[in-house]
């Protein structure tokens, strides 16, 4: 596999977390590259293209996770939270991780994603402030809030 | 259990349902950066660089002249490789890529033309209204090709009734230094109905010559008395210098082996190609029930059969990618497949018309046979080495 490819496997791995949806993580990630291309001249340092494409990713998917859940809503009438697993992923990925899922997806984007990007990237608070496009101070608040909040609502469900 | 460990657990399964992604569709190569300013500091002699380089060109200008004169080194007395027919030995310096310009239904291929020492892309033909381009092959001074191209609105040929796609051949002519960089002439070859199977063609390396090798049962104004034929045509005038016929003998279904497409680029499955002396063309043949051959023909002798006129040279293996490689072994059969190679031939994006795929990646079967023919490094655009992001024809740079 070209390294490029690999590259956009693991950043759609990033983007079905937050999305939930495997066809619109791709969408989201070939944007992400075609952005890249057109930056390419104008890019700074070109070592950091990784983080560069991760940002893109990250953003894109708060857009498209933003007009998803409210067309769901609205078009369903439904609590939004437990269409936003599909019945097919929680056969593949199991009960509770199922409901971690959920949960995650019904926390505000910030803390989503600072969540995301300590806890499944293993990213440290610096990487993922860069990321983000936040300060260091504002990942760490959400980091813990997004934590507190999952647990209460994990413990809720039981 | 920790909650800390339920994130873990929870977004790591989700990540591994991700097993499969579709390829990305990107465009062949990242923007070229943008040329910066020379920032000349303040206070020191900026005003001597234009001075300087006023000096250089009246320097060079002055050996010009000087070296003009000198016997044997002069403008008329050093060959170009045009006009020698020599096959130029080191990669040549321009080379067309065919890319899919994207729209509706109808699939249109422009040309863009990529300066092989910087693999930048100098220059892009757009394809002209209602036509797509579809073959390439170059003359020996790489900068003369031939382009063969499909029209996707109807005409009525000469001598028919009916409105039909046709084939239509251009010459392009690359001439650096000058404005346009590239001119493209449509030639005056006469057009052939779209049934027409295009087998080959192939440019002469003085580019006077255009060989195509087709295959058409519909009959017409343009049936030369066998179904396949090699037509020479002029590429000034246009008109049919000399024919041969072929697959006369009892219904070949498919005349021309079909992995013969992942020797040859799109538009010459049979690998069409001229020899460096200039007369003789190589070619696949391969009739019913036997293994495909390398021939040459010496065009230059009489002869309207092409198999009669032509001579075996070596029998390919029957099947499978490794044609190329295994041929190498042999010396005669080594010339050919080096041809294509050091030839200044398309490297074509897009595997066969009859095949769509979403992507203009080729699919990955045919990287093995066509690896050594068509994938050359060539330099980094922008900073840094670049790699070929793969084999074979549809490589793309990767900025990586």
């Amino acid at each position: 596999m070209p390294p490029r490819q690999a590259h956009a496997l693991s950043l759609v791995r990033l983007a079905k977390i937050m999305l939930g949806d495997q066809s619109a993580a791709e969408d989201v990630v070939q944007d992400a590259f075609l952005g890249l291309y057109r930056k390419w001249p104008s890019l700074q340092d070109r070592n950091r293209a990784l983080a560069y494409l991760r940002a893109t990713v990250l953003n894109a998917c708060r857009t498209a996770y933003r007009g998803s859940t409210r067309r769901t809503r609205a078009m369903l009438l439904a609590p939004a939270a437990r269409d936003i697993v599909s019945a097919e992923e929680s056969a593949l990925i199991g009960e509770s991780n199922c409901e971690v899922m959920v949960a995650l997806r019904a926390l505000p984007a910030r803390q989503r994603e600072a969540v995301v990007l300590r806890y499944y990237l293993d990213l440290n608070e610096d990487q993922a402030a860069q990321a983000m496009n936040v300060s260091r101070g504002t990942v760490k608040s959400a980091t813990s809030r997004g934590r507190t909040a999952l647990a209460r609502m994990l413990k809720e469900d039981q | 259990v920790s909650i800390d460990d339920r994130i873990r657990t929870a977004t790591a399964a989700t990540a591994a349902t991700v097993r499969e992604i579709r390829p990305l569709t990107l465009p062949p190569d990242p923007a070229p950066a943008r040329p910066r300013r020379l920032r000349v500091p303040r206070g020191s002699a900026g005003w001597l660089i234009p001075l300087a380089a006023a000096v250089a060109v009246i320097v060079v200008a002055a050996i010009l002249v000087a070296v003009r004169d000198v016997p044997g080194i002069g403008h008329a007395s050093a060959p170009t490789p045009a006009s020698q027919g020599q096959v130029p030995a080191a990669l040549p310096r321009y080379g067309l890529v065919l890319t899919e310009a994207g729209g509706g239904g109808v699939q249109y291929s422009n040309l863009s033309v990529i300066d092989t020492r910087t693999g930048k892309r100098v220059a892009q033909v757009k394809h002209p209204a209602g036509v797509s381009f579809e073959g390439v092959s170059g003359a020996a001074d790489d900068r003369t090709f031939a382009v063969s191209a499909v029209s996707s609105t109807l005409q009525r040929l000469p001598g028919t009734t009916e409105m039909q796609s046709v084939w239509s051949w251009y010459l392009l002519r690359i001439a650096p230094g000058s404005s346009p960089l590239v001119t493209l002439t449509k030639l005056a070859i006469p057009p052939q109905p779209q049934d027409a199977a295009i087998y080959g063609i192939a440019l002469s390396p003085d580019g006077r010559t255009l060989a195509v090798l087709e295959w058409l049962t519909v009959p017409g104004p343009w049936y030369k008395g066998s179904p396949g034929t090699l037509q020479l045509y002029s590429v000034a005038r246009g008109k049919a210098l000399r024919v041969w016929q072929w697959g006369k003998s009892p219904d070949p279904i498919d005349p021309v082996p079909s992995y013969g497409d992942s020797i040859g680029s799109d538009q010459n499955r049979a690998g069409l190609t001229w020899l460096a002396d200039g007369r003789t063309l190589a070619f696949t043949y391969y009739a019913r029930g036997q293994a495909p051959v390398v021939r040459t023909l010496d065009t230059s002798r009489p002869g309207n059969d092409l198999v009669a006129s032509s001579r075996e040279v070596f029998t390919l293996p029957s099947s499978g990618p490794d044609a190329c490689s295994e041929a190498r072994s042999r010396r005669t059969a080594e010339r050919w497949c080096a041809a294509p190679r050091c030839w200044p031939t398309a490297v074509v994006t897009r595997p066969y018309r009859k095949k769509r795929w979403r992507s203009t990646r080729t699919p990955p079967r045919r990287a093995n046979a066509s690896a050594s023919c068509t994938a050359t490094p060539v330099p980094a655009p922008g900073t840094g080495p670049v790699r070929w992001a793969g084999s074979g024809p549809g490589t793309r740079w990767s900025p990586w």
